[in-house]
């Protein structure tokens, strides 16, 4: 495995939940320390805009 | 070339976002060279290193791959390949890659022109648990293949299991710069402290180390480690050297390397020099840590103010170790994960010839900004502090600075994480 997964080919939906995650403070891999401090703050709306930019840019 | 959109990590992006809007800090120098860009090679997994032959030949590993070579005709061999790998001229079965671990480092000997050796380090599963290995290969005549490995060290600690760290699993903090010194020949070997907190100060473990071996993998003369300790031992203290330079007058040995929610160093290595890393429980005010290993204390997966981190858990501990080496630079007390360093060489480079350079990966942790970047960096001879660090104005796309190289055509060469090989060219 790499040491960051990759965000090519994930759908909204898998980005937004891992998000959401994220902000709930779950342990979801190693880096999830990371990830977590960033997702704190975000807002329902921020996640969703994320998940879309995210997913319709990378493949 | 036209650069190709990869898809960089989410914290990329989240950081990107979040910086919007906040004043720029590095401006670049008036005098500094105008630059442009090709991409050398796309769609690569991870590459991780360059070593050039003086006609451009470019020896490269890719993390998860293995060892391949891009000729000065534009045909790229693909040498060796790890365990379940394809296309690549011979496999070593042995080869694995996990986490941060993989193949590593590549360098090129001295003499290659009559020895035609090239030096890996990799991680290898020959053990249980596995170890990183630096293996000596001969590059056959047209470059198709090589044989007649040599694992010159054997021993160098891998992390096999995850552990309750930020970063924590297995392959972590796994050092892999291979560098040869133009001064005494020697090679230098970087290593990491695998989140295992005995590492560092061991006089027998080789991680948060940097080794100076000959090209069989006998310990350098002049290595002049403590009493007891491995003769193969150049510096010690270490966490996690990824970076591995010499300034191209002095020769100065000057090491990068990846500080813990803050302090990335640039470090001058002196032979017996402890870099004044320890994050053993229990000793220097610690109290237990999780799994044994204070390395991102106090609060680890909490953000907090990087000094007072420092503090409790300083990069260089100098009231424990008075005489460590100290280090010219701290990055601003921030670690944004700077991974490699090299200096620029050259009429070509203006203002910048003389300077160092050192690429940022990015980890954006807290109030951190992400920080992926390249900067340009004006190093005293002695490497002992810094005159000026100014931000490279990049000609492309930030993206995780893996590995910077000047290729002997003097312009300078980086592989990004995200599967590039990128040409800065000063003009």
């Amino acid at each position: 495995m790499a040491s960051f997964p990759s965000l090519a080919g994930r759908d909204a939906d898998y980005l937004s939940s891992r998000l959401m995650q994220y902000r709930a403070g779950e342990q979801v891999g190693p880096n999830t320390a990371l990830m977590a401090s960033n997702a704190t703050d975000l807002s329902d709306e921020e996640i969703d805009n994320l998940a879309d930019y995210m997913s319709e840019s990378f493949h | 070339m036209t650069p190709r959109i990869t898809a960089p990590s989410l914290l990329t992006i989240m950081g990107t976002a979040m910086m919007v809007g906040l004043p720029a800090t590095a401006f670049a120098s008036t005098d500094a060279p105008t630059l442009d860009h090709n991409v050398v090679l796309s769609d690569l997994d991870n590459p991780w290193d360059m070593a050039f032959l003086p006609d451009g030949t470019m020896f490269f590993t890719e993390k998860c791959l293995g060892l391949s070579v891009l000729l000065p005709g534009g045909d790229v061999n693909k040498l060796m390949g790890m365990a379940d790998t394809e296309g690549y001229a011979s496999t070593e079965s042995d080869l694995f890659c996990e986490g941060q671990a993989g193949m590593n480092g590549v360098a090129v000997d001295p003499e290659f022109d009559d020895n035609r050796y090239l030096y890996v380090y990799s991680a290898s599963s020959t053990t249980e648990p596995g170890t990183n290995r630096v293996l000596r290969l001969v590059v056959n005549d047209d470059f198709s293949g090589v044989s007649e490995r040599t694992d010159i060290v054997e021993d160098i600690p891998y992390k096999p299991e995850a552990t309750d760290q930020p970063f924590g699993g297995p392959g972590a903090h796994n050092g892999g710069r291979l560098r040869f010194s133009p001064d005494d020949g020697y090679l230098y070997v970087a290593t990491g402290d695998t989140h295992n907190a005995e590492v560092p100060q061991s006089p027998t473990l080789l991680g948060g180390k940097v080794l100076r071996i000959d090209r069989d993998g006998n310990a350098a003369e002049g290595n002049t480690p403590p009493e007891g300790f491995d003769a193969r031992i150049f510096t010690y203290g270490h966490r996690n050297v990824q970076g591995l330079t010499f300034h191209p007058e002095t020769h100065q040995p000057i090491a990068a390397e990846h500080g813990p929610w803050h302090s990335d160093e640039i470090t001058a290595l002196v032979a017996g020099g402890n870099g004044g890393w320890d994050p053993r429980p229990n000793m220097a005010g610690r109290d237990d840590c999780p799994d044994g290993y204070c390395g991102y204390e106090p609060h680890q997966m909490d953000a907090m103010e990087p000094s007072e981190r420092a503090a409790y858990m300083p990069m260089t501990d100098f009231d424990t170790y008075p005489d460590a080496m100290p280090p010219a630079w701290e990055n601003n007390g921030l670690s944004q994960g700077m991974v490699s360093a090299e200096f620029l060489t050259g009429e070509q480079w203006g203002a910048w010839n003389g300077r160092m350079v050192v690429g940022f990966m990015g980890i954006g942790f807290g109030d951190t900004p992400v920080g992926q970047r390249i900067d340009v960096i004006d190093i005293a001879e002695d490497g002992l502090s810094v005159h000026d660090v100014t931000e490279m104005p990049l000609p492309m796309p930030s993206a995780r600075f893996r590995s910077l190289v000047q290729a002997p055509d003097g312009s300078l060469y980086a592989a990004v994480d995200e599967g590039e090989i990128h040409q800065i060219i000063p003009e």
